[in-house]
C-alpha cells in the first residue's frame, strides 16, 4: 500500500483464528491496514467483528489459543510477529501503549498509581527525583487535582472519571509513539466521555503520537478519528477518512450500520436496521460474510469473498458492488463531489 | 440442540462408573438372597474363624456366620443410613438456608445465631452427646446424625441465595407480581440447589461412614443386625487371628465412598457445564 | 401544578416520591451513634405520565432514573410519595393487593440475559406468566405463547431454548415477550438497548413502537443514550442526582434546551457529524455525590452559570411554554436567560 514511509504501523494480510477444543474461530481474515504517523485511526464494528483482536494481535497479547496463520504485522518497518518475547516487552509500553475500557481491571488493585507509574520508567535511567516529578507531571496533564496526594493512592480511591485518567496518565507514562485505546470510553457517562475524548486528543497533539482507536459507537469515531475501518465478521469491509465514509458509504454493512442510527436532527423515520444477525465465525461459508443480510446481494456474492480494493483515492471497500452502491445514504452531506476531488 | 440425557452419562466417565458402583450396591441391598445362600444371623458352631475359602469366600466370624453374607445384608442398612441421613439435612438446610439468604435480617439473624452454636461443635463430639442424651440404637442414630448434618447445607444455600435474590432475573419475577413462595421455590431455587446436590452425593460418603463409625463404637446399629461398622467392631478383637472380619467390609466401604464420590465429581461436572 | 401540555387523560402521576438508600455504617459508627448517611436516589420527584404517550428519561449514572421508574411501580418500595395509577392509589395497596394488579404495568430490564431465569425456556417462561395471571387456560397456553413470541419475531423453536443459547437480540425479544404478554398498559424499558449493538438495536427500537402501537400502551423509556430517547419519545424528562430538572416534550427538549445541565448533556453528545468536532470540552467536573449534596440548586458546583441564589434556594420546576418546565434560577418564564443576575465570580472553585 502507499505512502510506506509516512506509516508508523503497516498490517498486511493478516489472520488470525482462536482454536477450540473442536472448531477453529476465524476471528481475523485477511486484514490489511496501515496507520499514518500522527493519524488517529478508527475500527468499529460490533461486537465479536474482530476489531479487539485485531489489537490484541499487534501487541502479541492474544490468549494461548489465539494463533495466527498468517500475515505482517509492520511497526516503523520491524515485523512484530517476528520479534522474540524479549523484545516485545521492549515494545510494549514504550513503543505502543494500550487503554482499556475498564481501568478497574486494567490497572493492578494493591499498587498505588505512584508504583505502577514507576514500572513504566523501568529501564530508564531516572533518578528517584526524576521520576516522581514526571508522575506528578503526568497526573497534572490529565486533569488528576492535587497529584501529590493522589499519587500515593491506590485505584480504588478514585472516582470513575478519575480511574480512566489515571490509567490514561499510567500508560501515557512511558510515552509510547503509537496507542492502542480499546473502547476507552464505552463505560463512561456522556459527560464524563466528552471529557476524556477531548484529554485523550489533547495529549496525543502534546506528546505527538498515532492513535488506533477501538469503538463501536460511529459518534465517538466521528470526534475523534481521522481515518476510519469499518470491520464485519473478522475482515475491514470498509476503509476511508472519516469525513468519506460518513458522506460516502460504499459497502451495504455500512450504510446499515449508519442507517441503524437515529438521526441527530430528531428525525422520526422508521429505523432501517440490518436484519439478521453476524455469523458464526467457527462455521464462515464460501462467498461474502455479510451476503446472508445484504439487501444488495446477487450471485457472486456467495461464492467468491470480495477484495478489498481502492474505489477512490484512500478509499477501501470489501464489496462487489461498491462501484453501484452510489445510492447509499450517508450520515452527512458534502456539498458535492468537488470536496472529493479536493482531498485527493 | 437437546444432548440425549444417555448420551451425556456415557461421554461423563466419572459419573458412568460411579453410578455403576452405586447401581450395583443397590441391587446387593435390594435382593440380598440372590447373592449368597447364608442367613446373615446363623450361628454355625461349626464353621468358627474360617479364612476365606470356596464355602465361604469371606470366611467366617467368631459365631462361624458367613462374612459375605453379612456384607451382602448389611449394605442395605448402610446404604439408608447413608442417604436417610443425607437428605433430611438437606432439605432441612436447604429450606433454612433459602428463607435466610431471602427474607434477610431479623430472621436471618436469629437462624445463623442458632447456626453458629451448631458449628461450634465438631460433627462427632455433637453427635456423640446426642446419642449419648437419646441412648443408642438406629433410630436415635438418624436423629443424631439429622440434627448434626443440616448446617452445610444451609450455609451452601443461604450464601448462593443472597447472590441470586439482587439478579434481575428475580427482581424480573417480582415485577410479573409472583408470590413469595413462587419466587423461592420456581425462580430461585433451582438456581442455587446444584452446590447442595454435588455435596450431597458426597455427602452420603460422610454419613456412610459417620454410621459406620458410630457403630463402631458402639453406638449405633446393635449387634447382630449386620451393618459394616458393626462387622468391624466385631472383628476389632481378632484383628491378627481372623483380618478378613475387618478386612472385607472396609474394602466394600472404600468402594461405596469411591462410588459416591465420582457421583458427586461428575454431578459438579455435568451441572457447572450446565451454568455456563 | 398542571404538568402536562393540556388537560389531559392521566396514566400515572406520582407525587413527591421519595426513595432513599441508608449507607452501610460500620460497628463503630453505629456504636458511637454517628447519624446514618442517606444517598436520596429519588428526591420528592411528581411526574404525570400521558395514557398512550412515551415518556423519555434521561440522565447521568447513578442520577436515579431506574430507581425513579421503579419506584414508580413499587417494585423497589418508595420512602414516601404517592402513586395514583389508572385512578388506583398504588401506594395504599397491600403487598397482596399490589401483586395483583402489578399485570397492568410490566418492566423491560436492560440485561435480557440476567433478566430471564436461565434454568428456564424463553417458552416456559412465558407460558408461567400467562397461567399465573389466568390470562388463559392450560389448553390455549401454547398456542398463546407462540402468538406472543410471533408478535415479538422469535422463531417458534426459539422456545424450547434456554436463554444462554440465544444472541444479545433475541434475549431481548424474549424479554419482551414475557412483559408484553400481560398486555400491561404501562411499559418501562429500562434501558433495554443498551446492552445491544447498533443494528440489534434498531431492530428492537422498531419492535417497541410496534409492540406500542398494537398493543395501544404507554411507555416509560429510560436511557442514558440521548439520541435514542429522542428518537422514541414524545416528552422527555432529565434527571440530575434524584430530581428532574427539565421537563419538555422532545423535539423542544432538544431544540430550545433550558436547563444548563441539560445543555450540557446535549454537547457532550458525540455529533455523528466529523466536521462539528469541539476543540474543548464544556463539561466542567464530575457527578457530585448523591450522598452528600450541595445546598440550594443540586447542579450548582458544575453549573457555569450559577449565582448566589443559586446556592441558597432550590429551584423548583417553573413553567416556561407549553409542556416545558425546567428547575433553574437563571432561566425566566419566557425561556431566555435573565441578564441582570449578578454573575458568581469566577475564580470560585
Amino acid at each position: 500500500m502507499n505512502k510506506k514511509n509516512l506509516n508508523i504501523l503497516q498490517v498486511e494480510n493478516l489472520e488470525m483464528h482462536f482454536v477450540q477444543k473442536n472448531k477453529r474461530i476465524k476471528a481475523i481474515n485477511d486484514v490489511s491496514f496501515y496507520v499514518h504517523k500522527g493519524e488517529t485511526f478508527g475500527f468499529v464494528g460490533e461486537s465479536g467483528c474482530g476489531k479487539s483482536a485485531t489489537c490484541k494481535t499487534i501487541l502479541r497479547l492474544l490468549p494461548e489459543n489465539g494463533e495466527v496463520v498468517r500475515g505482517s504485522i509492520l511497526y516503523n518497518g520491524i515485523n512484530l510477529l517476528e520479534q522474540s518475547e524479549k523484545q516485545m516487552r521492549k515494545i510494549r509500553g514504550k513503543e505502543i501503549g494500550m487503554i482499556f475500557q475498564e481501568p478497574m481491571t486494567a490497572l493492578n488493585p494493591v499498587l498505588k498509581i505512584k508504583e505502577q507509574m514507576y514500572e513504566q520508567f523501568l529501564g530508564s535511567d531516572m533518578t528517584e527525583q526524576q521520576k516522581h516529578d514526571k508522575a506528578i507531571e503526568m497526573l497534572r496533564l490529565v486533569g488528576i487535582p492535587s497529584p501529590e496526594t493522589r499519587l500515593n493512592e491506590y485505584i480504588h480511591q478514585y472516582s470513575g472519571g478519575m480511574r480512566q485518567r489515571a490509567m490514561i496518565a499510567v500508560t501515557l507514562a512511558a510515552e509510547p509513539k503509537l496507542l492502542l485505546a480499546d473502547e476507552p470510553t464505552t463505560a463512561l457517562d456522556v459527560t464524563i466521555q466528552d471529557q476524556i475524548i477531548r484529554l485523550i486528543e489533547a495529549l496525543k497533539e502534546k506528546l505527538g503520537m498515532s492513535m488506533i482507536l477501538i469503538t463501536h459507537d460511529l459518534g465517538v469515531v466521528s470526534e475523534m478519528c481521522d481515518r476510519v475501518a469499518v470491520m464485519y465478521a473478522g475482515s475491514i469491509v470498509e476503509m476511508a477518512d472519516t469525513q468519506t465514509l460518513f458522506a460516502y458509504p460504499r459497502h451495504p454493512y455500512t450504510e446499515g450500520l449508519m442507517q441503524s442510527l437515529p438521526k441527530d436532527n430528531g428525525e422520526r423515520g422508521k429505523l432501517n436496521p440490518i436484519q439478521g444477525m453476524p455469523p458464526d465465525l467457527s462455521r464462515l461459508e464460501e462467498g461474502c460474510s455479510f451476503f446472508p443480510r445484504c439487501k444488495y446481494a446477487s450471485k457472486v456474492c456467495g461464492t467468491t469473498v470480495p477484495q478489498l480494493r481502492e474505489i477512490a483515492q484512500e478509499h477501501w471497500v470489501g464489496c462487489h458492488h461498491a462501484e453501484h452502491m452510489e445510492h447509499a445514504i450517508g450520515l452527512i452531506c458534502l456539498e458535492d463531489a468537488q470536496h472529493r476531488e479536493g482531498r485527493t | 440442540m437437546k444432548i440425549d440425557p444417555l448420551q451425556k452419562l456415557m461421554q461423563n466417565k466419572s459419573l458412568l462408573i460411579g453410578s455403576i458402583i452405586v447401581l450395583f450396591l443397590v441391587v446387593l441391598a435390594i435382593v440380598p438372597s440372590l447373592f449368597t445362600s447364608y442367613d446373615p444371623i446363623a450361628l454355625d458352631p461349626t464353621a468358627i474363624l474360617e479364612p476365606p475359602s470356596a464355602r465361604h469366600i469371606m470366611g467366617t466370624d467368631e459365631y462361624g456366620r458367613d462374612i459375605w453374607s453379612r456384607i451382602v445384608y448389611g449394605t442395605r442398612l448402610d446404604l439408608l443410613i447413608g442417604v436417610g441421613a443425607m437428605i433430611v439435612p438437606m432439605i432441612m438446610g436447604t429450606a433454612i438456608g433459602l428463607l435466610s439468604g431471602y427474607y434477610g435480617g431479623k430472621l436471618d439473624s436469629l437462624l445463623m445465631r442458632i447456626l453458629d452454636v451448631f458449628m461450634a461443635f465438631p460433627y462427632y463430639v455433637l453427635a456423640i452427646g446426642i446419642v449419648a442424651i437419646l441412648g443408642a440404637g438406629t433410630k436415635n442414630l438418624f436423629i443424631a446424625m439429622w440434627l448434626v448434618g443440616w448446617k452445610e447445607y444451609t450455609r451452601l444455600i443461604r450464601s448462593e441465595v443472597m447472590v441470586v435474590k439482587n439478579m434481575e432475573y428475580i427482581q424480573a419475577a417480582k415485577s410479573l407480581g409472583y408470590s413469595d413462595g413462587k419466587i423461592l421455590f420456581r425462580h430461585i431455587l433451582p438456581n442455587v440447589v446444584s452446590n447442595s446436590i454435588v455435596y450431597g452425593a458426597s455427602d452420603i460418603v460422610m454419613c456412610i461412614l459417620a454410621g459406620a463409625s458410630m457403630s463402631f463404637l458402639g453406638l449405633g446399629v446393635q449387634l447382630p443386625t449386620p451393618e459394616w461398622g458393626a462387622i468391624i467392631s466385631g472383628g476389632r478383637a481378632y484383628l491378627s487371628t481372623a483380618w478378613w472380619i475387618t478386612v472385607f467390609p472396609g474394602v466394600l466401604l472404600i468402594i461405596s465412598g469411591l462410588g459416591f464420590s465420582l457421583i458427586g465429581d461428575g454431578l459438579s461436572d455435568l451441572l457447572r457445564a450446565e451454568d455456563h | 401544578m398542571e404538568w402536562a401540555t393540556d388537560k389531559q387523560d392521566i396514566l400515572l402521576r406520582v407525587e413527591g416520591l421519595y426513595k432513599v438508600f441508608p449507607q452501610h455504617r460500620n460497628l463503630l459508627q453505629v456504636l458511637t451513634k454517628q447519624p446514618e448517611k442517606l444517598l436520596k436516589a429519588v428526591d420528592h420527584v411528581s411526574l404525570e405520565v400521558v395514557r398512550g404517550e412515551i415518556l423519555g428519561l434521561v440522565g447521568e449514572s447513578g442520577c436515579g432514573k431506574s430507581t425513579f421508574a421503579k419506584s414508580m411501580i413499587r417494585l423497589l418500595e418508595p420512602n414516601g410519595g404517592t402513586i395514583s395509577f389508572d385512578g388506583v392509589d398504588l401506594t395504599a395497596l397491600s403487598r397482596e393487593a399490589h401483586r395483583k394488579v402489578c399485570k397492568n404495568f410490566q418492566v423491560i430490564f436492560q440485561d435480557p440475559y440476567s433478566s430471564l431465569n436461565p434454568r428456564m425456556t424463553i417458552g416456559k417462561a412465558i407460558e408461567e406468566v400467562l397461567l399465573y395471571h389466568h390470562v388463559c387456560d392450560k389448553l390455549e397456553v401454547a398456542q398463546r405463547c407462540k402468538e406472543i413470541m410471533r408478535q415479538v419475531g422469535l422463531d417458534e423453536e426459539m422456545g424450547s431454548r434456554y436463554p444462554r443459547q440465544l444472541s444479545g437480540g433475541q434475549r431481548q425479544r424474549a424479554g419482551i415477550a414475557r412483559a408484553v404478554a400481560l398486555h400491561p398498559k404501562l411499559i418501562i424499558a429500562d434501558e433495554p438497548v443498551s446492552a445491544l449493538d447498533v443494528s440489534i438495536q434498531a431492530q428492537i427500537l422498531n419492535l417497541l413502537l410496534k409492540l406500542k402501537r398494537e398493543l395501544n400502551c404507554t411507555m416509560i423509556f429510560i436511557s442514558h443514550d440521548l439520541r435514542v430517547v429522542r428518537y422514541i419519545s414524545d416528552r422527555v424528562a432529565v434527571m440530575y442526582l434524584g430530581k428532574i430538572v427539565e421537563l419538555a416534550p422532545a423535539d423542544e427538549l432538544y431544540q430550545n434546551t433550558a436547563h444548563p445541565y441539560s445543555q450540557i448533556l446535549m454537547q457532550a453528545n458525540p455529533s455523528l457529524d466529523p466536521r462539528l468536532r469541539k476543540k474543548n470540552s464544556l463539561v466542567e467536573g464530575e457527578l457530585t455525590s448523591p450522598i452528600d449534596l450541595p445546598t440550594g440548586c443540586r447542579f450548582r458546583p458544575r453549573c457555569s452559570k450559577a449565582v448566589d441564589i443559586c446556592s441558597r434556594e432550590e429551584p423548583e420546576l417553573r413553567r416556561l411554554g407549553p409542556g416545558h418546565f425546567a428547575a433553574c434560577h437563571y432561566i425566566s418564564p419566557n425561556g431566555s436567560e435573565i441578564p441582570n443576575v449578578v454573575k458568581k465570580g469566577t475564580d470560585v472553585t
